[in-house]
């Protein structure tokens, strides 16, 4: 490549600089803010007293963890999947059924369900990712009532439990928690945050990484992007194997905790509650869904006995997608950022 | 015998649901998560309509209300945000699904209630040599007559050719003079007229419970995207597809063939994207 | 040394003959012009140029080498890129965010594309806001960006007002004289192509006319009659 010989500007610093710096202060910001969080998080068990809180809180981060799978594939690639409980549920049944029939230890059982859910997921999305965003959406459709009926087939009920559910005893130690501190949620609280938060902290680093751009690069333009010479195939494999990991995370969180898995799981209930929560919570922030998660679990134990959740969740999805595109954490950056201009405006030193 | 028809009941109502989706996809470019729910309140008022005045009366008057709902859905949802994408309207039209569902669990509980046929059509009647119930003959006779209608009135009539026209390319129709935006209402009606008359027969066919709507939704999209997006002709042909798949499969197979209809639309989705039917490249 | 040169390119489809042994050779650090009436095959040329399609017949080299065969990523990791008739950008993405994208980072490369096309003042505004010029010029600005040696604008000028079009010639043809970029524009604006380019080739129904300067191929007769013949 020959020499530049057009002139440029060699007074200011050139702007690109200026702009390189922002967006490494703001990806530092961004991940000191997320440290920060984690730390609060752990203080969560002892300000919160009752056990009935405490499973709500825990149930939500679970759920929002599931959100998270759904909001990172819509935030990056504007793809929607209808099929998350495809990989979390399965990945949950995973779980049980190492348990149960063969008898493995709770932490040889989790570590293998994920890895299986994740490997599903990648070999899954070599053939998923080809098609465009509708078709995809129709594909993870399919493929979660696929699970779900798998799972409920007659000849295989001995092992999966068929509709009646398996009900997982398991043995051994998780990271140093019996089966019975699994079971509380206040004990379990914090090795579940540590993952919820990891998995926020990789979407942060994935979303302002090389592959987050291009996958929105994919979004924008993906032929352009081919033309500019980039693979689109394997960003969009990973994403949606990424996306698969921490559904499964997610699965065998819930599994652990309440010992049980069922078809409920598996349902397109359940992927469409995942797909509401990265909604309400706000798909652009990596915290929204898990939010949203909090906030839809909260609101089924407050509305759960009078069946009202499913109107309200309903409204809710309707007024955001019409209103606030957002979500949450979209209205909570938008009040954050107008708080931060108004006291930037306050003139200094009461002149 | 028996086990062919029925398919063809089921192949009926998966019809007339799937013909109503794919209009409204064809011409709204809407994939309207609430059509099962619409199936669920057509069920429920036919099951309501029934007890108060009869069957037949229900199978006329619920349709027309089912029809101004979709006037309303038109109005109030879909032309209002007509610049969204196809994804936030599928977002949108679930969770219109969800405050349905509540809805009908509002006022009508939460417990099955299973239907008897109408009287005369209790019974059986032998045809090809096996009896039959009479009121699944009448299921297969609307939705054969509904299919025959709907290739009719878009082959043969000057409307049914402009619906054909806007689904294809909605700008040069619209260029060429066609009034999209009438058409749109009439056949966001139709759709939803279909689905009524599809829940006022599934009454006593399976009974009408709230969980209806979920189970058939999902069911209906992958009809469609299976046809084709957007093709009436590949929704009518897929519909009989799953039912064959779902019926024999059940019949001939083991129960491994649940997993049958679903195994073939991600095949033929990823071989041919835009389905059995379809023509268009993609959105 | 011709940077570029087709051999006998032909692409048929079915009975349809897009082009027919079209053979053309493009100097380095040239800005070759291709013009021809409508249905000349221009657009199919630019295609099997950039790979987008395959030719039937004939071979393609670049740099001494056959690439005929070769798939368009291959053929931008090694120099040649394109630009689009229709515009098609990042329209979410600030200007300065798609040319690092496109440029793999190459910080240097971006400070001189974006000065070369007049975009230094819009990096930080995000494409969708641009005006359609700008927007033209960001499409053009993508594919110069990035170690290209071949630049291969289809139509680059449609839409542009004259006054654009004039600009976005000069800047073109400021990269070819200061960089050592060659450039291979398909255009409908003839005025311009003559003006600008150092070489112009003439397509008609899917053959090459003729090839050569400006100002000859300006007067001669085969070319007037094919222009004027189909505008009759």
């Amino acid at each position: 490549m020959t020499t530049p010989r057009l002139k440029v500007s060699q007074r200011s610093r050139p702007s690109e600089e200026l702009a390189a710096d922002r967006r490494a202060a703001s990806w530092r910001l961004r991940l000191g803010v997320a440290a920060v969080v984690m730390a609060l998080g752990y203080l969560v068990p002892s300000a919160v007293g009752s056990v009935s809180t405490m499973t709500v809180l825990f149930n939500g981060i679970v759920l929002g963890l599931m959100a998270l799978s759904v909001g990172f594939l819509l935030n990056t690639l504007g793809w929607v999947t209808f099929g998350a409980a495809a990989f979390s549920g399965g990945a949950a049944y995973i779980f049980g059924i190492l348990c149960v029939s063969h008898g493995t230890a709770v932490l040889p059982s989790a570590i293998s369900a994920v890895l299986v859910a994740t490997v599903a997921s990648l070999l899954i999305g070599l053939i998923f990712v080809r098609s465009k965003a509708l078709v995809f959406t129709i594909l993870t459709l399919a493929l979660g009532q696929m699970v779900l009926q798998l799972v409920s087939l007659d000849s295989l009920s001995n092992t999966t439990g068929g509709s009646n559910g398996l009900v997982v005893n398991y043995h051994g130690s998780f990271l140093g928690l019996s089966s019975a501190a699994l079971a509380k949620p206040g004990q379990f609280w914090y090795v579940a945050w540590t993952l919820v938060m990891l998995a926020v902290i990789a979407v942060i680093i994935i979303s302002t990484s090389r592959l987050g751009r291009l996958l929105r690069g994919i979004r924008e333009n993906e032929p352009r992007l081919q033309h500019s010479g980039y693979d689109t195939y394997w960003p969009k494999v990973l994403a949606f194997g990424f996306a698969g990991l921490l559904g499964a995370v997610a699965g065998v969180l819930q599994a652990m905790s309440i010992a049980f898995v069922s078809t409920d799981l598996l349902t397109f209930g359940a992927s469409g509650t995942a797909i509401v929560a990265a909604l309400i919570g706000g798909y652009r922030s990596p915290y929204g869904p898990v939010i949203g998660g909090v906030l839809l679990t909260y609101g089924e134990n407050f509305f759960g006995s009078s069946g009202n959740l499913f109107l309200y969740t309903g409204i809710g999805i309707v007024v955001v997608l019409v209103a606030f595109p957002g979500g949450i954490a979209d209205l909570a950056g938008m009040l954050w950022r107008l708080g931060v201009t108004r006291v930037r405006a306050r003139p200094a030193g009461g002149r | 015998m028996l086990s062919i028809l029925n398919a063809l009941t089921l192949a009926a109502l998966y019809t007339l649901l799937s013909a109503g989706l794919a209009l409204i996809f064809g011409l709204r470019n809407v994939m309207n998560f609430a059509h099962g729910a619409l199936y669920m309140v057509g069920a429920y008022l036919g099951y309501s309509v029934g007890q108060a005045i009869g069957f037949w009366p229900a199978l006329v008057i619920v349709p027309l209300v089912m029809a101004a709902f979709g006037a309303v859905l038109e109005y109030g949802l879909l032309r209002p945000l007509a610049k969204r994408s196809v994804l936030e309207m599928a977002l949108i039209t679930y969770g219109l699904s969800l405050i349905i569902g509540q809805v009908i669990i509002e006022v009508y509980g939460g417990n099955t209630r299973p239907l008897n046929p109408p009287a005369g059509l209790g019974g059986s009647a032998s045809i090809f040599g096996v009896h039959y119930p009479t009121y699944r003959l009448l299921i297969i006779g609307i939705g054969l007559g509904a299919v025959f209608g709907v290739f009719a009135w878009l082959r043969w009539t000057r409307t049914g050719l402009f619906v054909r026209a806007v689904s294809r390319d909605r700008d040069t129709a619209r260029m060429a003079g066609v009034d999209t935006r009438r058409l749109g209402v009439l056949v966001v009606c139709l759709s939803t007229a279909f689905a009524g008359i599809a829940g006022v027969l599934a009454g006593p066919y399976v009974a009408v419970q709230p969980g209806m709507g979920d189970s058939i939704i999902v069911i209906s999209l992958l009809i469609i995207a299976l046809g084709g997006l957007g093709s009436i002709g590949g929704a009518i042909g897929a519909s009989a597809v799953f039912a064959a798949a779902a019926t024999f499969g059940a019949q001939y197979l083991t129960d491994v063939s649940a997993l049958l209809p679903y195994i073939l639309v991600i095949a033929v989705l990823i071989v041919r994207p835009q389905g059995l039917g379809g023509m268009r490249q993609g959105s | 040394m011709p940077i570029l040169q087709t051999h006998g390119v032909s692409v048929r489809y079915g009975d349809v003959r897009a082009l027919t042994d079209v053979s053309l050779s493009v100097q380095e650090g040239h800005v070759h012009g291709v013009i021809g009436p409508n249905g000349a095959g221009k657009s199919t040329m630019m295609n099997v140029l950039s790979g987008a399609q395959r030719a039937s017949q004939g071979r393609v080299m670049f740099d001494g080498h056959d690439i005929t065969s070769r798939a368009v990523r291959w053929r931008r990791r090694h120099g040649i890129s394109r630009s689009f008739q229709r515009t098609s950008i990042f329209p979410g993405m600030t200007v300065r965010e798609q040319l690092a994208l496109a440029s793999r980072d190459d910080t240097v490369q971006m400070r001189l594309v974006a000065g070369a096309f007049g975009l230094s003042g819009l990096l930080d505004r995000q494409a969708d806001t641009l005006a359609y010029g700008d927007q033209r010029r960001v499409d053009i600005a993508l594919a110069a960006v990035g170690k290209s040696r071949l630049l291969l604008l289809d139509e680059p000028a449609a839409g542009l007002t004259a006054q654009e079009t004039a600009d976005l010639f000069g800047h073109v043809c400021a990269l070819a004289r200061e960089e050592g970029l060659t450039a291979l524009i398909v255009e409908h604006d003839v005025e311009a192509v003559f003006g600008s380019c150092d070489v112009v080739t003439v397509l008609d129904l899917g053959e090459v006319l003729t090839s050569g300067a400006p100002d000859a191929v300006r007067t001669d007769p085969d070319v007037i009659k094919a222009y004027l013949g189909t505008a009759g």
